[in-house]
């Protein structure tokens, strides 16, 4: 089994080597360019040795798994030995120069990774451009190899094969026009193979990969191709390996790098054709070493582009975080994201600093003394028949809410606590010590809440305290600059009494409407001024349902299958399902108010999908008739082909949609009922594409049933 | 036009002292209560003939905030179950079930009731002693909580439970020792001796029974809140225990009635409007004793409460008026009033206020106020400082919304309707008086009889 991991993880890691020169970790894909390298006989093969001998070096030193899994050791590997094949014909000395570029790329690959990447900077393709010009330039006098001559001849190279394959050759140099030729000949040449046939090959096989990444190849192109017409530099164009880079530059800038967009696209097409300048440069300055510059251009580029991107204030561009490696997907995963997650993820959770219902007596930005620098701060009032006061309000006792106990925010330090300051008789303020007792919390760096107007010697708390969030540490009071009892709250990111207030929304509260009845759930919200708000509880059967902990197992049953689940934590502290037979991943986030599912990655065919599909969010909160919308990315609901045109005119705009519906109920024998369905939307057409019901039962997830084909998910829950 | 006859006042000899006025002061500190809710007394004796209890939709609603709105501000989880033997006229408990009360019951004739009320039954608190095997079944099927009282009931709920198709939703009844006398012993399993924890365990290990709430009615009429945070601290503690052991999440706490009312008892020595606690008070004590003890905040349990003469008691009035004067042997004045002990049943532990409806002169002198039975015990107040009031002139006797409704007799006389002044001013009908047929519809002569 081990043996058999360890063959399979260098196997996987020298296909997928070839999809990652193309910023792609699709086997199929990889595969079928290996193949295709593999036409170019010598070529092809002495890359693939190269590649295999890095793949097993990087295993062998213990490099991370993962990484190398994924190719990403090993394609600058790839590429020296394409470049060497393209020169030398293969033989045993050879073969020993390969092992030798293979760990001397490897070596300086990991250099260059180790000190770029604190800087933010991608080593791309710079390792193989170095260790391929030194081995290069070093070998130009070795008498033992000998040079491979098929690359000048190549007519004859196709002749030898096949001679079907030599008018098809000057079938297609005959008709095609000349920029097709080019643009062919140059995503050849990204894999040192400098024919049309394995160009246009490599071009359908980019199609059906990516549709944003070829629609961007041919941009990009085509923007240097414009260039060098405007200029009149149309010889340089056929200088060896010069149009590639602008390929490559397009599809890291325009795509990969960056979600795919308007700007993205106007960004690749701008870059491409500046690069041109770059291009030549790079290849006069290494015409020195009468080399061609080879991918340094590309690599600078797009280095220098992603350094500016991540210094703008507005965010046009908006960078790549986790790499699906294929750009449709960075685009339906980010816009997704960002829809369900801003703001949210990894936010600390701030409750309304008190228990019941209470009123917005002023709101953010309010008329009052909620303006300018404090525009950022709430005030709470009780009020009962529109009066905040019983008998006639001459008492401080009148008022509902003084003397009611003030609850933390939120779990933290209390930092600082002033006392001893009288209450103001009503009508009364003391702008001398404006903020009356006062507490201050930190919930984390920059994080602080404040909590003012309290009553004297009311603290039940001191400072140095460790809080949690409910916990009662205070009661209103009518100290400093307030006219009646109330309860002043601010988010501050510096723990001084008084310190200009931030934008910072509740996790969750519920808010009464006009007739006081029914209660909406806000979520990541600020109350506005008049808004009656009131913190909410949640379903402890529900939640525990969904705390799914490191080192929990479980067993689901599916289409008479048992398939192993288990939690686990990721370096990044997140954590996951995985199901070991179908090696799906399932990536979950919990709030404490609501469950996510953030990812799925894994076949559609697994457990953990329809698992992902029935629970995507699910609400805990006890608020009657709670009611979950969200929205999955569209990939993972839509099969690639149902996506094929839709992804041309993605960047632009988002055709189709997948809505998630979910909302739970309490039945009669406790167990809990939660009903979802996923939606799929193009234009106006909606069609419900999914339907489950999913039971809860003593805090398990006991049954997940799909409506519409009645197939049901089981779980058995280890002890 | 013709001249109004001036009122008749009787003449009344008072000692007049010279000294400097006493503490209590010198007159009566009390005013006519002319009208309810803004509806005049008056009117409605003349529409519904005297003596009348009135309901005050509006004081029930206004009660209930002040009482929730006290523990929901101090407490994440509050609900409040309205206790029927308080006050079961249908129109009051479907008051408190708008307002979002459950229900608590303690017969299968409550049981019934709340139910026809259109409670679902698992809003239903099924408490009380004694509860039949019918009782239990139907609890089962409606997903009521069943509060357990004794081992014989745990062990009928076994029974059933072999072949129910429900679990059963369970509670137990636990009684403590707060530090108040006297202490009640009688309701559910024992705190101290271990008793409760058995219980418990017996429950948890059996497996047929779904444990969710821990209950305990630590008396009633306690004017000591910290009785209750004593009780809260205790439940608390099994709760923890129970958690800790199973690790298992009890839902709620269930910390029952007894609140006072303002309602000044026998024996007292300062009037209760003055010594009844407030809600904040108890509830101050309750949610601190929770909050404070070992239940980490995540999983605090639901905090119920069953007060039902502390939310009832204000919003009733009871409208009666005099019969006749009379004077007794050694010289002292008696009222004779038209509102008995049967009518007014919590007379026997309560010294009710009296308030005359017409305009009274200053003083005031100290009478007997006797009931119309013809029963020597009939004796509403032994001694009240009254003014002098004529046969016909109305009295009110104000905060007996709780348990007369429900406690009162038809002895000797028919029970007086009951009205309902709702939020809008419009008086309703919800109990007719009784009459006649009433009363003798459920008799049956014998053929040689009739």
């Amino acid at each position: 089994m081990y043996v058999k991991n360890k063959i399979l993880s260098i196997i996987s890691g020298v296909i997928l080597s070839y999809g990652q020169v193309l910023f792609s970790n699709s086997f199929l894909f990889s595969f079928l360019i290996l193949l295709v390298t593999l036409i170019q006989f010598n070529i092809g093969l002495s890359g693939l040795i190269c590649t295999i001998f890095a793949t097993i070096i990087a295993y062998f030193i213990g490099l991370d798994n993962y990484l190398l899994k994924k190719g990403l050791y090993s394609y600058n590997a790839l590429l020296v030995g394409l470049g060497l094949g393209t020169f030398y014909k293969l033989s045993a000395t050879l073969i020993l120069i390969l092992l030798f570029a293979a760990f001397f790329t490897l070596l300086i690959q990991i250099a260059l990774q180790t000190f770029l990447q604190k800087h933010n900077l991608y080593v791309l393709s710079l390792p193989f451009v170095l260790c391929f010009i030194i081995i290069y330039v070093s070998l130009r006098n070795s008498i033992l190899l000998e040079h491979f001559e098929n690359k000048i001849f190549l007519a004859d190279y196709y002749y030898t094969i096949n001679s079907n394959i030599l008018s098809l050759y000057y079938k297609i140099t005959d008709n095609l026009p000349e920029f097709w030729i080019l643009f062919f000949k140059s995503l050849g040449s990204i894999f040192f193979l400098d024919d049309i046939i394995s160009g246009i090959i490599i071009f359908f096989l980019l199609l059906l990969y990516s549709r944003i990444s070829a629609t961007l190849s041919i941009i990009g192109f085509a923007s240097s191709y414009l260039i060098i017409y405007h200029i009149g530099i149309t010889d340089k164009i056929h200088t060896l390996f010069g149009g590639f880079n602008f390929i490559l530059l397009a599809i890291s800038v325009g795509g990969f790098f960056i979600v795919p967009s308007f700007y993205s696209y106007v960004s690749a097409f701008i870059l491409s054709s500046m690069s041109v300048f770059i291009t030549i440069f790079f290849n006069e300055l290494f015409s020195l070493l009468q080399v061609s510059s080879y991918s340094i251009p590309f690599s600078v580029m797009t280095n220098i582009f992603l350094l500016f991107v991540t210094n703008l204030k507005y965010d046009i561009f908006k960078i790549v975080y986790f790499q699906e490696f294929r750009p449709e997907y960075n685009l339906y995963r980010d816009v997704n994201h960002r829809k369900r997650f801003y703001n949210i993820l990894n936010s600390i959770p701030i409750i309304l600093p008190f228990w019941g219902k209470w009123k917005v007596w002023q709101g953010y930005n309010d008329k009052y003394t909620h303006t300018n620098d404090y525009k950022y701060a709430l005030d709470f009032v009780i009020e009962e028949n529109n009066y905040t006061f019983k008998n006639n309000g001459f008492n401080l006792s009148d008022y509902y809410c003084y003397n009611q106990i003030v609850i933390s925010p939120g779990n933290g330090y209390v930092v600082k606590i002033l006392d001893n300051i009288k209450d103001n008789v009503i009508g009364d303020i003391n702008t001398v010590q404006n903020w009356g007792n006062s507490i201050v919390i930190k919930h984390a760096e920059h994080l602080y809440s404040q909590i003012s107007h309290l009553k004297e010697n009311s603290f039940l708390v001191k400072e140095g305290d460790y809080v949690y969030a409910g916990q009662p540490i205070a009661r209103v009071g009518n100290s400093g600059r307030s006219p009646q009892p109330h309860l002043h709250f601010q988010i501050q990111p510096f723990p001084i009494i008084g310190a200009k207030p931030i934008n910072y929304p509740f996790v969750r509260y519920k808010k009464y409407s006009k007739t006081n009845i029914n209660t909406t759930l806000h979520k990541y919200s600020i109350p506005n001024k008049n808004d009656e708000v009131e913190n909410v509880t949640i379903n402890l059967s529900l939640s525990n349902a969904f705390k799914f902990l490191p080192g929990m197992e479980f067993v689901i049953k599916y289409n008479n299958n048992n398939y192993q689940i288990a939690v686990f934590t990721d370096s990044l502290n997140v954590t996951y399902l995985y199901c070991s037979k179908t090696k799906s991943m399932l990536y979950i986030y919990n709030d404490y108010y609501a469950h996510y599912f953030t990812n799925y990655i894994g076949k559609k065919s697994s457990p953990l999908y329809i698992l992902y599909l029935s629970c995507f969010n699910i609400e805990f909160s006890n608020v009657n008739n709670c009611k979950t919308y969200d929205e999955f990315p569209i990939h993972h609901i839509l099969s690639k082909t149902k996506l094929f045109i839709h992804d041309f005119i993605s960047p632009f705009y988002l055709l189709k949609r997948a809505e998630y519906y979910s909302e739970h109920q309490i039945l009669d024998n406790n167990d809990i009922l939660i009903k979802s369905s996923v939606t799929v939307c193009s234009f106006a057409r909606k069609k419900q594409k999914y339907a489950f019901e999913t039971i809860v039962k003593d805090s398990k997830i006991k049954v997940i049933i799909n409506k519409l084909n009645n197939k049901s998910l089981t779980f058995e829950w280890k002890e | 036009m013709k001249k109004e006859k001036k009122v008749f006042e009787r003449p009344f000899i008072k000692k007049i002292t010279i000294n400097v006025p006493n503490k209590f002061g010198k007159t009566t500190s009390f005013y006519p209560l002319q009208e309810i809710d803004g509806i005049k007394i008056k009117e409605m004796v003349e529409k519904y003939g005297s003596p009348l209890f009135i309901i005050s939709e509006q004081t029930i609603i206004n009660t209930y905030k002040e009482a929730y709105r006290a523990f929901s501000l101090r407490y994440p989880k509050v609900q409040f179950a309205w206790s029927y033997k308080t006050n079961y006229l249908d129109a009051v408990c479907r008051i408190f079930h708008k307002l979002g009360s459950w229900a608590e019951v303690v017969s299968g004739f409550e049981y019934e009731k709340a139910l026809r009320n259109g409670i679902s039954g698992d809003k239903i608190i099924f408490n009380g002693p004694y509860k039949t095997k019918e009782d239990l079944i139907k609890a089962i099927e409606n997903n009521s909580l069943i509060h357990i009282d004794n081992f014989d009931e745990m062990y009928t709920l076994f029974e059933i439970a072999e072949n129910a198709k429900k679990l059963p939703k369970v509670a137990i009844r636990v009684n403590m020792d707060t530090g108040i006398y006297p202490q009640w012993s009688r309701f559910g399993f024992n705190y101290e001796n271990g008793e409760a924890l058995e219980a418990i365990q017996r429950i948890m290990i059996n497996k047929k029974l779904l444990l969710v709430g821990l209950h305990t009615h630590i008396g009633t009429y306690i004017m000591a809140p910290w009785a209750y945070a004593t009780a809260a601290a205790k439940l608390a503690h099994l709760w923890v225990l129970v958690k800790n052991k199973f690790n298992h999440n009890i839902e709620y706490i269930d910390i029952g009635g007894g609140f006072a009312s303002k309602n000044t008892l026998k024996g007292a020595y300062l009037p209760g409007t003055d010594t009844c606690p407030t809600f904040e008070q108890y509830a101050d004590a309750i949610t601190s004793a929770i909050i404070n003890s070992n239940i980490d905040i995540e999983n605090l349990p639901l905090l119920i409460l069953e007060t039902g003469r502390a939310l009832i008691d204000d919003a009733g009035y009871l409208i009666g008026s005099v019969v006749a004067n009379k004077k007794l042997p050694d010289g002292k004045p008696a009222l004779i009033i038209n509102i008995g002990v049967n009518t007014l049943f919590t007379s026997w532990w309560y010294n009710h206020q009296i308030i005359p409806v017409q305009e009274f002169p200053l003083y005031s002198e100290s009478t007997v106020v006797y009931g119309p039975l013809c029963m020597n015990i009939d004796v509403i107040r032994e001694e009240i400082q009254l003014p002098p009031l004529k046969k016909d002139d109305l009295i009110v006797i104000p905060r007996v919304g709780a348990y007369n409704t429900t406690q009162w007799l038809q002895f000797i006389t028919y029970r007086p309707p009951v009205i309902l002044i709702d939020t809008n001013k419009n008086l309703h009908v919800i109990r007719e008086k009784e009459n006649l047929n009433y009363i003798s519809s459920l008799e049956k002569l014998p053929d040689h009889l009739k």
